[in-house]
């Protein structure tokens, strides 16, 4: 991870007290006490880590792989080295560039989903957003996308609408094309 | 109290709708504990949409239950494969897989899950233990004091964040309480933070926060890092029933090291913040030290495998102690139970000894039980059960997250939640790629409140003198010397190697 992104999350942090110290001093005594007894030192604590984020050498910046570390514990611990299994990652993104497009892809399934439950409801996004993404992302075919999302999508029906009665959110469009059609 | 213990038991065992549900919890538990991917934060998240409706006793029964097994079953691929699950699971590795190689999985198979079941058992009766002991104390507890508490229990997360996260633990940390003070000031009726956005005026819904911060995130990682192991060759791998027993005796052959190693995890699971991976490691450690041969460790020592095993799974009677009796979450896991358990009515603080002992003793009961269904299970479908590791993860993706928007909508039956999921979904996500931790977040923002309200009762009783009160003093003392301490290990990390957080 670069030293920038190692700090933006520093930074994004900074601007979250920042803004939510500001507006506090807006309010009232009694309903500002808290949120700048937290907020001040919260502050501090960013600018203290900004710090630390510039003093840090690049390379202990580098993430340790959580099987390795493991292994080196385990090492000390019983005083000779100790081998864990091999286990080999399918289809793992080979680089950096790789990841970031998978995430974009990943992160548009997700918002794409959020959106269709908005506009058309749980019940018209969820077969959609479960065929499509066993379609393009975890590589299974038409018919056994199409069958799990049917399937997937009767028990959800079934389950909350019928079993524990829940009433899941309709839609804007669905609403309002519903209420067009009842007249 | 006998009367209420025994009650319990028996209200639980004659009724056969808490014992179905309870069946359900241990099969979901044990299925999503050996499959990859999936945590028992996560899998308590995503069973809250179904409890909504529940009786408030047979939901917290389930989801205590599921959360209680999910480790039982985690620990067969570190065995079968030297592949762990998780930072619970990878002190089981050091011992477990070279057994495995040696051509005795089945016996440390049965070694692991018998010791997993004995420590759930033994954590829930040092919880049972602790209730008289801890009595006065919690009723000793003022508002001074439960603000006080609560500001602790956020240094004992920041100081166990470890290393270099010390300072983004307790950043994080305030972060959450900060979130905590969105809404309608419970003193002056102030809106903050909330504009005119009337959704916001109850607060930021927990559920929403706990999906956005660790369901999300994981479930875009999964899809991003493919999360399925290629399938390995179990030619080698011998898991007969002969040797399943021969491990389940080997537990009673060493049952003062179980014992042992029982207490210590269920007393490390009371701290705050301390999770099941440094009582696993602190009792591999423990078992290498007290060990007459120790340099069998290593080399597939059953011992070894049993010390992390009863650890790992008796620090959840441990940590539902705080949880439950002064609403500090012991881990992240439990963090999100008490967002459940507020969710079906059930209010975490003095009052479940006063009020609920009842409920207390049945879901101490129901630990037991479901460890005890969960054991007798898994000895008998384990190499079944091992052929989740291969699962392809991607497959299970896009059902997690229509459980988690689903999930997000339904704790308050209210659209605005999804967008608050997708924006808290990005911080969360941008943490995890970041290397931040999130635990402290969902503790913060669960202390916030009980910070808030506990101050200004002490406030309204006290004025500032109730800083000087004598047991708040105590606390004072314990917040410093926490502060300290992790300053002092954060410019000499090197001495405190063992204690890593996995809250």
């Amino acid at each position: 991870m670069s030293m920038l992104s190692r700090q933006s999350m520093t930074l994004f942090m900074l601007a979250v007290f920042a803004i939510m110290v500001g507006v506090a001093f807006t309010y009232p005594e009694g309903a500002r006490f808290m949120p700048l007894t937290l907020g001040i030192p919260g502050l501090l604590l960013c600018l203290l880590q900004i710090g630390l984020d510039f003093r840090r050498k690049p390379e202990a910046a580098k993430e340790k792989d959580e099987m390795l570390e493991a292994q080196e514990k385990a090492a000390k611990l019983v005083g000779h080295s100790v081998e864990f299994g091999n286990a080999e990652v399918i289809d793992a993104p080979q680089d950096e560039k790789e990841k970031i497009r998978r995430e974009i892809t990943a992160w548009s399934f997700f918002l794409g989903f959020i959106a269709g439950v908005m506009l058309f409801g749980f019940y018209a996004s969820i077969p959609v957003f479960l065929a499509a993404f066993l379609r393009a992302q975890a590589g299974a075919s038409w018919t056994k996308a199409l069958t799990y999302s049917g399937i997937a999508s009767v028990a959800f029906y079934l389950i909350f609408a019928k079993g524990l009665s829940v009433v899941l959110y309709p839609g804007v469009l669905t609403s309002l094309i519903l209420d067009r059609v009842a007249g | 109290m006998i009367d209420v213990m025994f009650g319990s038991l028996g209200a639980l065992l004659s009724n056969p709708q808490t014992m179905g549900l309870m069946l359900i919890a241990v099969m979901i538990g044990l299925i999503v504990g050996a499959t990859p991917g999936i945590g028992g934060r996560l899998s308590i998240a995503l069973a809250i949409p179904f409890v909504f409706g529940m009786d408030m006793t047979q939901g917290a029964v389930f989801l205590l239950t599921m959360h209680a097994v999910n480790g039982t079953s985690g620990q067969i691929s570190s065995i079968m494969f030297g592949v762990p699950g998780d930072g619970d699971d990878a002190a089981t590795t050091i011992d477990g897989y070279p057994m495995a190689k040696k051509g005795e999985a089945g016996r440390a198979l049965g070694a692991s899950i018998t010791a997993s079941g004995v420590g759930g058992i033994i954590g829930a009766i040092v919880f049972a233990v602790m209730i008289p002991v801890l009595e006065p104390i919690v009723l000793a507890f003022s508002p001074a004091e439960f603000f006080l508490l609560a500001i602790l229990g956020i240094t004992f997360i920041a100081f166990l964040a470890g290393g270099d996260n010390i300072f983004k633990g307790m950043i994080v940390g305030l972060f959450g309480m900060m979130l905590a003070t969105v809404g309608m000031d419970p003193q002056t009726g102030t809106a903050r933070y909330a504009g005119d956005y009337l959704f916001l005026w109850d607060g930021i819904s927990l559920v929403t926060c706990v999906l956005a911060l660790f369901a999300v995130p994981e479930m875009i990682s999964l899809a991003v890092q493919g999360g399925s192991i290629a399938a390995m060759s179990t030619e080698n791998v011998k898991v007969s029933y002969k040797q399943i027993f021969q491990g389940v005796l080997d537990v009673p052959r060493h049952w003062f090291l179980a014992l042992r190693t029982s207490i210590i995890g269920a007393i490390i699971g009371m701290v705050p913040g301390l999770g099941g991976s440094a009582a696993a490691w602190l009792c591999y450690g423990h078992a290498v030290q007290s060990s007459k041969t120790p340099e069998r460790f290593g080399h597939g020592a059953v011992e070894g495998v049993i010390a992390p095993e009863t650890a790992s799974n008796a620090k959840e009677g441990g940590s539902l102690l705080p949880t439950l009796f002064f609403g500090i979450p012991g881990s992240s896991g439990m963090a999100v139970m008490m967002g459940a358990f507020l969710i079906l009515g059930i209010q975490p603080g003095p009052a479940m000894i006063t009020k609920n002992l009842d409920l207390v003793w049945t879901l101490i009961w129901a630990l037991v039980v479901g460890n005890l269904i969960a054991v007798t299970f898994l000895l008998f479908i384990t190499r079944w059960v091992a052929a989740l590791t291969f699962i392809n993860a991607r497959m299970l993706v896009p059902f997690i997250v229509v459980l988690v928007v689903i999930g997000a909508y339904v704790n308050e039956g209210q659209w605005e939640n999804l967008v608050i999921l997708v924006a808290m979904s990005m911080v969360g996500y941008a943490m995890l790629r970041a290397n931040w931790p999130r635990a402290p977040f969902v503790i913060g923002l669960v202390l916030g409140r009980i910070a808030e309200e506990s101050l200004h009762k002490a406030l309204d009783l006290w004025g500032m003198s109730f800083f000087t009160r004598p047991l708040s003093l105590v606390l004072i003392g314990m917040i410093c010397a926490t502060v300290a301490f992790a300053i002092y290990r954060s410019r000499k990390p090197s001495a405190f190697d063992s204690s890593q957080v996995s809250a």
